[in-house]
């Protein structure tokens, strides 16, 4: 999965009602508004990045510690690995189930349209 | 709306939180012994990587460590750095008390990690033998440092440290305030941060269990200076605060500290990025950034939100199962490890918190009222600026006007030119002037000629000069000749003195002369005595003697009679018997007949006495012979006497014969040496006489050569300045002078402008001001409808007048000039009877010819022709001030003019820059073109990102464009930029593939407005922080260094994908930030 400002608001911890209305309409909104949302979206996201990475990195250095294991000077970037991994597993589950919310919405709008015609 | 950062602070993870602190490294180190509470005094728990912790069957706990064969000779090195600092503290402290060390360190250290430190001191003998000194045992250290156990105390006490320089900072303010100790600044910051720290319950907490400081009955001091003053109830940790070193190798060795905790964390762990903040990890990197660089501040937005996410007073310290530390009361929770935190559940929740919090203050910036409402605001801005742009016209009449002024302030700005090229003369004319005056000082006040006076003509300095001549000669004279007779005095004076010193002198040898003569008289006299009465005692013994011898020949009455006497009978008896004979034959008789009688009577008397005569003659002899020897020695005796009293009586004569020449001679030498003195003492007086006399001549002739010199330099200047002034006046219009005391008239004397209004207020305002009372009050003597070009000239010119009057107080004239000059120019007529009719201007003193100004004063003012000498001075005298007047109006009017003429420069500036701002507009615009574009291209950087890093050899490419390379545009090769700057523009959305050159040109362009190569690399280093232990400050602006330490950081894993986005999005928010900023 590409990250992209669209993507990652699929991912955001937010309301649904809003997360739906932000991809629906993103492409319509003034240039001003889509930059300060991508100076959220991302913002947000490298926030989550980096609180995953920490709690990665402290756990595994907890987990070497009690399991008497050296870390070994690859550790940050396993632990940073695993991170990303584990962010975009994370993120490829919600952007399927927004994307499945967002087809069903749109169906469901399209259903309406057509009875009201 | 400011689109100042919303996400990035916010979205970083408080600073103290316990689930963190919770992973600190282990160390060997003992809860303090403060309060001999047994749960307080519990050994701290060993935790570090190569440690074991198990509890033994009484629940204490037992520590098992393993070395390890981890040692990055890096780490080794910084922590050796550290030790040395560590130990060198230790040995100083426990030199300076011996008697607490112990104690000391048994309460912070347990008995293991005690013993090691112990090992790495090793105490030395001195000299004689006596164990005395201590210092660092390489060795141990070096061993120890080869385990993870010193790797992980190391840690430990660097944390340690950086807690302790709060209160090292308290303990150095213990006696007072002390701002040397403040001059680092981060003291102070450490101490505020330190109880900012503690405040929090869990803080708190953290302090107390870990490192025994409770600040739980410590009363929070009321302000920060308070802090300062009583900083032992800041901390109470007394064993901790007395092992502390100074503050100075404190800080040193906490800067060694620090490098060696991020060396571990990095080299060791392999943990990359920002380290979260321990609690010390906070504090030292909050203090060493200047406090710029806090990774999470307290007390922001995100922190009170976490806190309500993670409240420790609200749920409590409790385990992965929510359960508390004590699954009863008394009892301990199996699942808590030794610091009563469960690890993995406090970092569970911790972060669980966080990112939720994260989640909400997303949703709530996503909020579309929100986003609506800044969008709009932001609009709104560029609106303003857009509009402000639009305001520039191209329209004719702004055009006109802006051409207008432009050609009147070309106008203004020749006139202006054209003054200052005058400017050279007044200065000329002024240095004259000094310099004249400089030298009429020096005349007068230096050399006493108190005729001489400023701006005097040069044949009166050359007059007095000439004067001065004469009696400086005249006084020389009249003391030389003093000086000659006082010389005679003194010379008669000395020989005088010469002759009463000689016969004292002579008077004096005569004297001693007699007294050694008469001495040597009674010296003789008394030897002559002497020799006489040895001479007598000798003849009286002498006499005795033969008295003796005779009277023993003559005595009768001793048995044997004296022989005189016998022979006395015996020669009696001859002549008795002769006598009897004779007798015999009486008659005549002859000699014969008497002879034998004699013959016949002494044998006939030898006969009777036979043998008698013979025997007492004999005896006679003898005793005449013994005589006569006796007197023979007297003799020679009295002989010798008199002998040794010649010789004496010589000698003394002899000596006082020496002595009277040596008196003599004494006196000759005396005299002789007086004789010199005053011949030396007369010369001398003569000498000195002379030199004075060439002295006062020399100064006479050196005061006269300066004053000659004076003169001369004062003549040379006169004409110096004369051209100059001639220059000056030249430039001045005919009737100038009047022109200008007329409007002085008319705007002071009778305006009634005050002299201070007409110096200080500017010509426009007055214009503007007389244009309005023009016709009215005191200025009904300039008609309503006056110009105001014409009020300007009157202004100007009456300012002019002013300031040089003002000018005119400050110069020194001889009165005679002024004098002259006033008599002239208001027509005094010589008779005293009045004035004349139409006297001669100042500005006629000045340009008329000597002839006519002559005349007219011989015919109009009654000067006698008869006179003319006379007349010829005062005519000049006048001319003289009348030209200086001329000339120093020529200065202020030239000053004024062109003091206004650069207002009114100024005024047309300022009008013509009222419009432009619109200019600006134009510009800001530009850049807010280019801000928007960029802005546009965000989610592409952002995409972006990933691609950067991984290809970061092509973005930061230092190499220069090669020109015949034909991929790279003109305008790109113009730019003289690196490879990297051209990929680097890329990622901020430049599109080399346009499909015209032109379009790609526009655009280049157009980022050149905001990220030109110097803006791009400074706006790199400012947003991307990990590069300044690369690249120096000064460099910033340098985009090949930049993109240099850029591609080192991303290689060293310093800056990844997400660093480059967050420095991206601030760069941006700058970038439009400043776009808007329109005055």
């Amino acid at each position: 999965m590409q990250l992209t400002t669209l993507n990652i608001i699929k991912i955001l911890p937010i309301e649904e009602q809003n997360k739906q209305e932000l991809l629906a309409n993103f492409d319509t909104y003034s240039r001003e508004k889509k930059f300060l949302i991508e100076q959220i979206v991302w913002g947000v996201y490298d926030a989550l990045f980096k609180s995953t990475l920490e709690e990665k990195l402290e756990l595994g250095r907890l987990e070497a510690e009690k399991n008497n294991r050296e870390l070994g000077p690859d550790f940050y970037d396993k632990m940073r690995k695993e991170a990303e991994e584990e962010i975009m597993s994370q993120s490829v589950s919600a952007v399927e189930k927004v994307d499945l919310d967002v087809a069903r919405q749109q169906l469901a709008s399209v259903i309406s349209e057509e009875n009201t015609n | 709306m400011s689109v100042q950062p919303f996400t990035e602070l916010q979205m970083s993870p408080p600073s103290h939180d316990a689930g963190v602190q919770a992973h600190a490294p282990d160390t060997g180190r003992a809860t303090p012994v403060r309060d001999g509470n047994p749960a307080k005094n519990e050994l701290r728990v060993i935790r570090g990587i190569e440690t074991k912790v198990t509890v033994d069957a009484n629940g204490n706990k037992v520590i098992e460590t393993e070395k390890t064969s981890v040692n990055p000779s890096e780490v080794t090195k910084s922590y050796d750095n550290f030790w040395n600092n560590f130990l060198q503290q230790q040995i100083s402290y426990r030199e300076k008390y011996p008697e607490r060390y112990d104690a000391i360190m048994a309460a912070q250290f347990e008995p293991r990690v005690l013993d090691r430190i112990q090992r790495m001191m090793e105490e030395v003998p001195d000299e004689h033998g006596a164990a005395k000194k201590w210092k660092i045992n390489s060795e141990e250290l070096h061993k120890f440092l080869q385990t993870k156990q010193g790797l992980a105390l190391t840690t430990s006490l660097v944390e340690d440290q950086m807690i302790l320089e709060a209160a090292a900072m308290a303990k150095e303010q213990k006696n007072g305030f002390n701002p040397a100790a403040m001059r680092w600044g981060y003291r102070l910051a450490a101490a505020e941060k330190m109880w900012d720290f503690a405040s929090q319950q869990q803080n708190a907490d953290y302090l107390r269990e870990i490192w025994g400081i409770d600040v739980q009955d410590v009363n929070r001091p009321t302000s920060l200076i308070e802090q300062i003053k009583n900083p032992a109830q800041f901390f109470r940790a007394n064993q901790v605060k007395e092992t502390l070193g100074g503050a100075a190798a404190l800080r040193e060795s906490l800067k060694a500290a620090y490098d060696t905790r991020g060396i571990y964390y990095r080299d060791v762990l392999g943990y990359k990025g920002k380290l979260q903040a321990s609690p010390a990890q906070f504090l030292i990197d909050y203090l060493y950034s200047n406090g710029k660089a806090t990774p999470e501040e307290l007390d922001t937005e995100f922190n009170k939100q976490f806190l309500r996410q993670y409240e420790p007073n609200l749920w409590g310290i409790q385990d992965r199962n929510h359960n508390t530390p004590e699954s009863r009361r008394g009892v301990r929770n199996p699942n808590f490890d030794r610091r009563n935190l469960d690890d993995a559940g406090n970092i569970d929740r911790f972060f669980e918190a966080r990112r939720k919090v994260q989640g909400e203050i997303a949703a709530d910036l996503l909020s579309q009222e929100k986003l609506d409402r800044d969008a709009h605001e932001l609009q709104e801005k560029k609106h303003a600026v857009e509009v402000r742009a639009a305001m520039e016209p191209n329209d004719p009449s702004f055009v006109k006007r802006r051409e207008a002024a432009e050609a009147e302030k070309e106008k203004l700005g020749k006139e202006i030119a054209e003054i200052s090229s005058r400017d050279a003369d007044f200065i000329e004319y002024r240095d004259k002037t000094e310099a004249m005056n400089n030298i009429t000082h020096a005349l007068r006040v230096e050399n006493g000629l108190t005729t001489i006076a400023d701006g005097m003509q040069k044949t009166d300095v050359v007059n007095a000069v000439a004067a001065e001549d004469v009696r400086l000669q005249t006084n020389f004279d009249a003391s030389k000749a003093a000086l000659d007779a006082a010389l005679t005095t003194n010379v008669d004076a000395a020989n005088a003195s010469l002759n009463t010193d000689i016969h004292t002198a002579t008077i004096r040898l005569n004297t001693d002369i007699y007294t050694l003569n008469t001495t040597l008289r009674g010296t003789i006299d008394g030897l002559r005595t002497t020799l006489a009465t040895n001479i007598d005692a000798e003849n009286t013994t002498l006499q005795g003697a033969i008295d003796g011898i005779n009277t023993a020949l003559a005595d009768t009455r001793v048995r044997s009679r004296g022989a005189r006497t016998i022979l006395g009978e015996i020669q009696g008896e001859i002549q008795a018997e002769k006598n009897r004979i004779l007798s015999a034959t009486p008659g005549l008789r002859s000699s014969r007949d008497e002879a034998r009688a004699e013959a016949a009577a002494t044998a006939a008397i030898d006969a009777a006495r036979p043998g008698q005569r013979l025997r007492a003659e004999q005896e006679i002899k003898r005793q005449e012979a013994r005589i006569k020897s006796l007197t023979d020695a007297a003799e020679a005796r009295i002989k010798l006497l008199r002998d040794d009293h010649e010789a004496h009586v010589k000698q003394l004569q002899d000596n006082n014969a020496a002595e009277v020449k040596k008196l003599r001679d004494d006196n000759a030498a005396e005299v002789a040496k007086l004789r010199a003195d005053n011949a030396a003492h007369v010369k001398k007086l003569q000498d000195d006489n002379a030199a004075e006399v060439q002295r006062l001549d020399s100064e006479r002739i050196d005061r006269m050569e300066k004053l000659k010199q004076l003169r001369d330099e004062y003549v040379q200047l006169v004409g110096d300045r004369s051209k100059v002034e001639e220059r000056l006046i030249s430039g001045m219009p005919r009737g100038e002078l009047v022109k200008m005391r007329e409007a002085y008239d008319s705007i002071v004397t009778i305006g009634s402008i005050s002299p201070a209004d007409i110096s200080n207020r500017t010509v426009e305002d007055l214009v503007k001001s007389i244009k309005r009372q023009a016709g009215t009050g005191t200025f009904v003597h300039i008609p309503r409808n006056t110009k105001l070009d014409q009020i300007r000239e009157l202004v100007i010119r009456a300012k002019a007048e002013q300031a040089a009057l003002d000018e005119q107080r400050y110069i020194t004239s001889p009165a005679d000039h002024l004098a002259n000059f006033t008599a002239i120019t208001t027509g005094v007529h010589r008779g005293g009877g009045g004035t004349v009719a139409n006297p001669i201007t100042d500005d006629e003193l000045v340009y008329l010819d000597e002839n006519t100004l002559r005349l007219r004063l011989e015919n109009e003012y009654g000067w006698d022709p008869a006179d003319e000498l006379n007349n010829w001075q005062k005519r000049a005298k006048a001319r003289v001030e009348a030209r200086q007047r001329l000339a120093i109006r020529s200065k202020t009017l030239a000053d004024v003019t062109k003091a206004n003429l650069e207002e009114r420069k100024k005024q047309v500036e300022e009008k013509a820059s009222k419009d432009g701002p619109k200019k600006e507009a134009i510009r800001k615009n530009e850049i807010l073109k280019a801000t928007d574009m960029l802005c546009d291209e965000q989610d592409h950087m952002m995409t972006e990102s990933r691609h950067v890093i991984e290809a970061i050899d092509e973005y930061t490419d230092v190499r220069p464009i090669d020109p015949a390379d034909q991929t790279y545009s003109d305008a790109e090769k113009k730019l003289n930029a690196p490879r990297g700057y051209i990929k680097m523009l890329e990622y901020f959305g430049y599109d080399r593939n346009k499909s015209s050159m032109k379009d790609r040109n526009d655009q280049l362009q157009l980022m050149q407005r905001v990220i030109d190569p110097a803006e791009l690399a400074n706006r790199i280093y400012e947003t991307l922080p990990q590069l300044h232990a690369r690249v120096a400050a000064g460099s910033a602006r340098d985009i090949s260094v930049v993109l240099t330490g850029m591609r080192d950081a991303v290689r060293a894993g310093d800056v990844h994908d997400d660093d480059l986005r967050t420095a991206t999005r601030a760069m941006l928010r700058e970038m439009l930030d400043v776009a808007l900023q329109i005055e």
